[in-house]
């Protein structure tokens, strides 16, 4: 069952990844469908952490599907990773050195957000006392 | 249409693969580092450098193994959160490790995954 849902979701999170890609262009080489898609999915899986995943009205399977389905399916770390050896085969070199560090520094940043934005909007019952 | 719903097709098998796959890891290998992600990161690192080396972008078998299977089968928002979660719990040494592995490996995968054929 979880299976299902899992399926389900990544169904639609593989979708918009493929969607998004086609409507953003890359600027001079610099791969920023896949940035965005990944610095986005970083925020909303932290988001969804803190959230909803904690709140026992909301069910798990939900929760599962959107986070390890969705979101999951949806951000790529294959693609960013061809991506930086294509760069580097086309001698971008600079250009990959900067796609990687902001990917990796926007994608910690984002869950950082996440975290905080969640805990600023569904505090915790022990945050609470 | 049919690209889209084969990449979606690929997506849910990818997605499926990872959870299952996460778990048995998990099991195996109890640690506070995530051993799961990494593994599963660099083994679609080379699956889609074999496809990319292999198989033309414009076709079927591309659409649904590199843009859905292997895009669902690893993960870019689960390391980011994971690194936080380890920079949070003051554990700064794993988390750099964590990174510098995915990045490191990963591209070796990718280009190891090139070159073989």
């Amino acid at each position: 069952m979880d299976e299902l849902i899992i399926g389900v979701f990544a169904f639609i999170g593989g979708i918009l990844r493929y969607e998004l890609d086609q409507l953003i262009p890359s600027l001079d080489n610099f791969p920023i469908a896949t940035f965005l898609i990944n610095v986005l999915g970083s925020f909303l899986l932290a988001l969804l952490t803190t959230t909803w995943s904690l709140n026992e009205r909301v069910s798990q399977r939900l929760t599962l599907g959107l986070g390890t389905g969705l979101i999951g399916a949806f951000t790529t770390f294959s693609s960013f990773s061809l991506e930086i050896f294509k760069l580097l085969g086309n001698h971008h070199y600079l250009l990959s050195f900067v796609y990687l560090t902001a990917s990796i520094l926007s994608g910690i940043i984002g869950a950082w957000l996440g975290i905080k934005f969640g805990e600023k909007i569904y505090p915790q019952k022990e945050d609470a006392k | 249409m049919m690209t889209v719903s084969l990449i979606g097709v690929g997506a849910s098998v990818g997605a499926i693969t990872r959870y299952e796959l996460t778990k048995i890891i998990k099991k195996r290998i109890p640690s506070y580092f995530p051993f799961g992600t990494l593994i599963i990161n660099i083994l679609a690192c080379f699956v889609i450098g074999f496809l990319a080396a292999t198989t033309l972008e414009s076709s079927n078998w591309y659409a649904i193994m590199a843009i859905g299977f292997c895009g669902g089968l690893s993960t870019f928002s689960t390391m980011s959160l994971e690194t936080m979660v380890l920079l949070q719990e003051r554990r700064y040494r794993m988390a750099v490790e964590y990174i510098l592995f995915s990045l490191v490996i990963g591209i070796m995968a990718v280009s190891l995954g090139a070159l073989i054929c």
